[in-house]
């Protein structure tokens, strides 16, 4: 490998716009395409001192500098067009998390990778409106949050209040949110406003493995620990009223619920064992990659259909998932107000993937191509009219759901053409960490970071206590910046800006 | 180079753990990890060989880690500061023109508040706030700081406040005495403490070591004066000083450095009480009161003293900190500039406790911890290993060299926390490993808890994390109950622990209907229990008869079960290490073959290299380590058949595709016959357990005594029940079943009269082409048939469906193409044929 000073790599980075810049051909071995990504100039230092910070240490455990991995991902097979970054992107296991790539079906040396879609397979954002407003819920604001937090199982391996056999797996693994439908935990109108219909047909759960399965089954229904919440949030700007109403939301003031959770263990298990099976087709289909991490396998093959597959059940677990904290939250709320979710008009506003990889069709150098389109931190946006939007989003576009980090704003955006023709229709998917969970540890007070949040007035509910100084907003990148990148490059618009009153975390 | 990353651990770590070729985490770890990095409490349910001492030893390091780290630089800081207050000082002094910089150093520090000042070696501040706190009398505090009546080193009864400087103690229970320790006791120096007496009620006063019972002057390590009149001592109780009651001032003096401990009362000297013996010299001793249904007000300096002190005396709160030694985290002992004093100093105490129910189970565990932080430097994390049947020296040395990770079996750890020389109140993780196992030690686990200083708030709280195979039985959940702070749970399996892959099967037996056991061939070797009984076909009715045939017949039986279903490997599980010692002997006897490099002594006819369909090797407790080691060897490679173990030694032992579990007397709980069969059926694999149930009682060994093995030499006295002093007891085996279908929640069926399968199992084996020690094809109740059912009929659908999204994605693409020509994109409007909101 070649060794090259900070300069040196640096020369092969180039802005090209005013928030998105270009990574040339050799700045690692084998690009096929080139890399892209989007920042604004308050966090593209961020990377350029994470590249440097690693070309200074020299390999030593840890994760590549994202910009590599960005690069590395160029060098797949069967990629098309460039290899993408979002402004939020920061490094994970083999792909940058925040990286959009796309891979032609129609060439047979096309890859998938577990890797690029994540373990946490189709982790998402959830926002559920109310007709209530900020004053209604400000004096039963400690009391809600608290209800949330009995309401919602948070930590990992804690037993779902919702009770489920196995047989319910296999079917909610096979039915996604049909089954929620079914057993009476979603209404009609939420698989109206989910991505796929909180359901991929594809999923098939013979090929999901045992182990899975076992650690899939007490965590249903749980949000997980980590950067998983439930937030009690209010609107707090309103950028594009007409799309705002859209989607119910009528007021500056007006209560809504985000859930942010994936697919858990199960997911988590299916990812570790598409891994392990693909460095075995690897082997064999002579598959050379620039790292070890970005294990792969022909999309045509029986372990690249196995895990896509596999992934659709997972996908179809974290619908469920998230269906039923819903319901959940529901719960708390017509409790605490004396009233139904009906007349609370709780509607799911929508429901996005920011972990998946979905086959889409798209334009490739002038031709229609079909595409397997990887998204690993990164969110679908697609732009008006686009016929797999719901119908009630055809005039907005498709709503691209932003979480905030503990404390911090979350934001509405809405699909674009532009991001359709130059990302693949997708946008950043949230503030994206800035240091690793290692130096946030280190690096931050507990107690400042609580009563920082205390002075904003947010309730908060963590079982693990220092899992407060990860997931706090000195730990993620600003995003403000994040969003407004996004919305300056024009690959998605701002709607609604939200911000948290309640917090709930494993 | 790992998802470890994404779990939060440090690169040393993950390099550490790439060295052992790990690049993915573990269920457990990848549930686990974060959780106890995010510093709650945690209870795991997870089998061994899963991972799971990664799972603990792994997050637990790095928080050690961060601790030392932070112990470090908070004594940096303290040093800089003090260093810049003391500068400014002389600046400030010598801008005034006066000499040198001013006399005590301490004073100083005394500008800055009472924790900084403290600090010294403290590692968190805060701790130090909150276990004191409370007191409000900031403003009598002394150069030692604030002594309190601790609020977490007292029984539940005794309740404590504060009451002007000084600290109440109250308990209400008519029968129980309820006992507390002060937040400091003295090493060195002569200090003193008042005691009130403000109510009718017994009370016992004076000072014990943190390892002494509460209940004070009970052992070795607490010296007490009650109200009666006595003294106490080892529970021995001595006349002294005369009875005091309501209304009474008793004062409590310490000379730790003559080793004198003595009391007055109402400011009169009642001479010397206690000679401190050598056990506890150089130990702190603390205040300690003791009460039944009484109250006291302590006052340890805080308030004005209601007597004076005997001369040379001084208030404990006023002694130099230098002579107190602090219980809880923050070690207020290092000694302000003192120069760490020796051992004194809280670096190298440890930081973290592991109890591991076995010797192994903690080498083990002692050696993971080694390879996990060998990255780890600047500091180095330094392990100790405590366990029983090795000589302590090496041991006490290892620890009074500085270890931060001590890992041990209890008696062991206990026993170096009573002679002072496991200090525990640096202790931020206690980890108990192989939980279930441990709670026969949960009187030894609740003391050292008690002992562990749980003061710090958020992130500076001792962290308790529980590992264990199972986290439903009722001795775990009463000890997470006690232990645990709302611990976070990572139940990997759920209620239902029992491995689905596993079939249940048993063989009744019955003396009164298999009349085989009166055969004198093949030679059994049974265990002694009815060694005096007559055992012959005229005493066939008597339950010793029928207990001692059932014991004949299991053996035999054995032989036929591993005949009729052609056995290739199984695990046999027998009581004891008696019934391994027989049962290898009745084998061997078979023309067994031995073990395979245990000498050939024992099948003689082990000439070929034919291994005997009943070759067996064992893996018990009481055999020796290397044993032990090849036995699992041998039975790993196939050279033995059949692996006998008891509980025990099978624990942790993990070898995939293992088609049998037998057990030839079914265990004490279903727990662990939940282990037992836990052992097939893994990865998957299809498994049989066969139980030989018992269907008259039968009598075996049941001896607590360690050392006496009764059973080599059985006699009239030994071989009585315990309840009539002897060492052995009435096995209820039909009983013992019922507990194991309960917890399986089905019946367990009994083998065919011919031993083999049961019709229902053996149809449903038969149907799907399956093997015991082979895996499954799906599901075994047809649920993924049913699925792949579903998937083929909806087929034509899902396609259809695509097609159609394939062709209205192109006829958007298309249209934009079109429309893209004429006017710019934002003209919009949708296209006729798409339906509208």
């Amino acid at each position: 490998m070649v060794i090259r000073t900070y300069e040196q790599e640096r020369a092969f980075i180039e802005k090209v716009g005013p928030v998105k810049y270009r990574i040339k051909e050799g700045f690692v071995p084998n690009m096929r395409v080139p890399g892209t990504f989007y920042v604004n100039d308050a966090l593209a230092p961020l990377l350029m001192e994470e590249l440097a910070a690693a070309v200074a240490r020299n390999e030593h455990g840890g994760f590549l500098p994202a910009v590599k991995q960005i690069a590395n991902v160029a060098a797949l097979p069967g990629i098309v067009r460039e290899s993408i970054a979002m402004p939020d992107v920061h490094s994970g296991y083999g792909f940058a998390i925040g990286n959009v790539a796309a891979f032609d079906m129609a060439d047979p040396q096309a890859v998938v990778s577990p890797g690029g879609v994540g373990f946490d397979i189709n982790c998402g954002v959830r926002l559920i409106r109310t007709n209530l407003t900020e004053a209604d819920v400000e004096p039963v604001k400690e009391a809600l949050t608290q209800s949330l937090f009995d309401h919602i199982p948070v930590g990992v391996g804690s037993q779902g209040i919702i009770p489920t056999t196995a047989a319910d797996l296999e079917a909610a693994l096979e039915m996604g949110m049909d089954w929620s439908l079914r057993e009476g935990y979603a209404w009609a109108e939420d698989k109206e406003h989910c991505e796929e219909y909180g359901r991929m047909l594809q999923a098939d759960t013979s090929k999901v493995s045992p182990r899975a399965k076992k650690r899939g089954l007490p965590q249903m229904g749980t949000l997980g620990a980590g950067n998983h919440y439930a937030e009690i949030q209010v609107v707090d700007e309103v950028f594009d009223e007409g799309v705002a109403r859209k989607m119910g939301i009528e007021t500056v003031g007006q209560v809504c619920i985000m859930i942010h959770s994936g697919s858990r263990g199960l997911g988590h298990q299916v990812a570790t064992d598409a891994l392990v099976e693909m460095e075995r087709a690897m082997a064999r289909d002579r598959i050379a990659v620039n790292d070890r991490q970005l294990a792969c396998a022909r999309i045509g093959s029986a372990e690249g259909q196995n895990y896509l597959k596999a992934m659709a059940c997972a996908a179809n677990y974290a619908w469920v998932n998230r269906s039923s904290m819903t319901f959940l939250a529901r719960q708390a709320f017509a409790k605490a107000f004396s009233s139904t979710p009906d007349d609370l008009d709780m509607h799911v506003v929508y429901d996005v993937s920011h972990n998946i990889a979905k086959v889409e069709d798209h334009m490739v150098n002038g031709r229609e191509a079909r595409l397997l389109v990887h998204r690993k931190g990164a969110t679908r946006a697609f732009p008006p009219h686009h016929p797999l939007i719901p119908v009630d989003y055809q005039i907005t576009g498709q709503p691209v759901l932003i979480g905030g980090t503990m404390g911090t704003c979350s934001y509405v955006l809405t699909g674009t053409e532009t991001g359709f023709e130059e990302t693949f229709g997708s946008t950043c998917h949230g503030a994206g960490r800035s240091r690793s969970r290692n130096s946030a540890r280190n690096n931050l007070d507990y107690q400042e970071v609580l009563d920082a949040l205390k002075a904003k007035g947010i309730a908060i509910r963590v079982a693990s206590p220092k899992l407060v100084m990860e997931e706090a907003p000195e730990s993620y990148k600003d995003v403000t910046a994040v969003v407004d990148t996004c919305h300056a490059a024009g690959i998605s618009k701002k709607a609604v800006k939200l911000r948290p009153i309640g917090v709930v975390k494993g | 180079m790992a998802a470890f990353e994404e779990a939060g651990l440090m690169p040393e770590l993950i390099k550490a753990v790439e060295d052992l070729g790990w690049t993915l985490p573990t269920p457990v770890q990848s549930e686990a990890v974060p959780l106890i990095l995010g510093g709650g409490d945690v209870m795991a349910a997870a089998e061994t060989g899963s991972g799971k001492t990664g799972a603990f030893a792994l997050p637990m390091l790095q928080v050690v880690h961060e601790a030392l780290r932070q112990r470090r630089s908070a004594a940096a800081a303290a040093a800089a500061a003090a260093a810049a207050a003391a500068a400014g000082t002389a600046a400030a002094a010598a801008g005034g023109g006066g000499g040198g910089a001013p006399k005590q150093p301490t004073g100083a520090g005394a500008g800055a508040p009472d924790g900084a000042a403290a600090g010294g070696g403290g590692d968190c501040a805060a701790a130090a706030d909150s276990s004191g706190g409370g007191g409000g009398d900031g403003a009598s505090s002394g150069a030692g700081g604030r002594v309190a009546l601790s609020s977490e080193d007292r029984d539940a009864l005794l309740s404590v406040r504060p009451d002007g400087g000084a600290w109440r103690c109250q308990a209400r229970h008519e029968r129980n005495w309820a006992g507390g320790r002060a937040t400091a006791g003295a090493r060195a120096g002569k200090v003193y403490f008042e005691a009130a007496v403000t109510d009718e009620g017994l009370c016992r006063l004076g000072w014990s070591t943190r390892a002494a019972s509460l209940d004070l002057g009970t052992d070795r390590h607490g010296f007490g004066y009650g109200g009666t009149g006595k003294k106490s001592h080892e529970k021995r109780f001595e006349d002294y000083g005369g009875p005091y009651a309501l209304g009474d001032v008793m004062g409590c003096c310490l000379d730790a450095d003559a080793g004198l401990v003595s009391f007055t009362k109402n400011g009169e000297e009642l001479g010397v009480a206690f000679e401190l013996p050598k056990h506890v010299k150089g130990q702190a001793l603390y205040p300690a009161v003791c009460l039944k249904n009484a109250e006291a007000l302590l006052n340890f300096g805080g308030a004005p003293f209601r007597h004076a002190p005997p001369p040379g005396f001084e208030a404990l709160a006023a002694a130099p900190a230098a002579a107190l030694v602090r219980a809880g985290a923050d070690g207020g002992d290092g000694g302000g500039g003192g120069g760490g004093g020796g051992g004194g100093g809280v670096a190298g105490r440890p930081l973290c406790l592991i109890l591991e129910p076995s010797r192994d189970l903690a080498e083990q565990t002692h050696t993971c911890v080694a390879d996990f932080a060998k990255h780890l430097s600047d500091p180095r994390i330094r392990a100790a290993l405590l366990v029983g049947g090795l000589p302590p020296a090496p041991q006490a040395k290892a620890l009074a060299a500085g270890a931060e990770v001590v890992t041990g079996t209890p008696g062991r750890v206990i026993d170096f926390f009573q002679q002072g020389k496991l200090q525990v109140d640096q202790v931020r993780f206690l980890v108990l490993d192989e939980a279930d196992r441990l709670t026969e030690h949960a009187d030894i686990i609740r003391r050292l808890w008690r002992a562990l200083p749980k003061g710090g708030e958020g992130t500076a709280r001792l962290q308790v994390l529980m590992f264990s195979a199972t986290l439903h039985s009722p001795e775990v959940k009463e000890l997470a109950r006690e232990l645990c702070v709302h611990p976070l749970l990572v139940d990997l399996k759920g209620r239902d622990a029992v491995p689905d892959a596993v079939d249940h099967a048993l063989v009744m037996v019955d003396p009164r209907q298999d009349a085989s056991w009166l055969q004198s061939t093949p030679k059994v070797f049974t265990d002694n229990a009815h060694a005096l009984d007559r055992v012959a076909p005229d005493t066939a009715h008597t339950r010793e008869t029928q207990s001692e045939a059932v014991k004949r017949l299991k053996q035999r039986l054995l032989v036929r079960l591993v005949d009729a279903h052609a056995m290739d490997q199984a695990l046999v599980f027998c009581r004891t290490n008696f019934d391994c010692d027989n049962l290898e002997k009745f084998l061997n006897t078979l023309g067994g073959g031995g073990p395979p490099r245990g000498g050939g002594g024992g099948g003689g006819g082990g000439a070929g290299p034919v291994p005997s369909p009943y070759s067996c090797v064992v893996l018990a407790g009481a055999r020796p380590m290397e044993e032990r080691r090849r036995a699992l060897q041998a039975f790993k490679e196939g050279e033995a058949r059949l692996l006998i173990c008891t509980d025990l030694g099978a624990r942790g032992i993990d070898i995939s595709g293992l088609p049998y579990v037998i057990n030839m007397t079914l265990p004490d709980t279903p727990e662990d016959y939940i282990h037992r069969v836990g052992r097939v059926g893994r990865a998957d694999n299809l498994g049989l357990a066969i139980s030989l149930v018992s269907a008259v009682p039968e009598k075996v060994w049941f001896c607590t005594v360690k050392g006496l093995n009764p059973w080599l030499e059985p006699d009239a006295s030994n071989t009585r029940t315990n309840e009539e002093g002897g060492h052995t007891i009435w096995y209820d085996e039909p009983a013992l079943l019922a507990g194991v279908e309960a917890r399986l929640g089905r019946a367990v069926p009994p083998l065919a009269p011919d031993l083999t399968l049961p019709p229902q199992i053996s149809a449903r084996m038969a149907a799907g082409g399956q093997e015991y020690g082979r895996a499954r094809e799906g599901g075994r109740d047809g649920s993924a048939g049913g699925a792949a059912a579903r998937m083929a009929a909806i087929r034509g659908s899902v396609e259809a469906l695509a097609a159609a999204e394939h062709a209205a994605q192109a006829s958007f693409l298309s249209l934009k193409r079109k429309w893209a020509g004429r006017a710019s994109a934002g003209g919009g409007g949708g296209g006729g044929a798409r339906p509208r909101a």
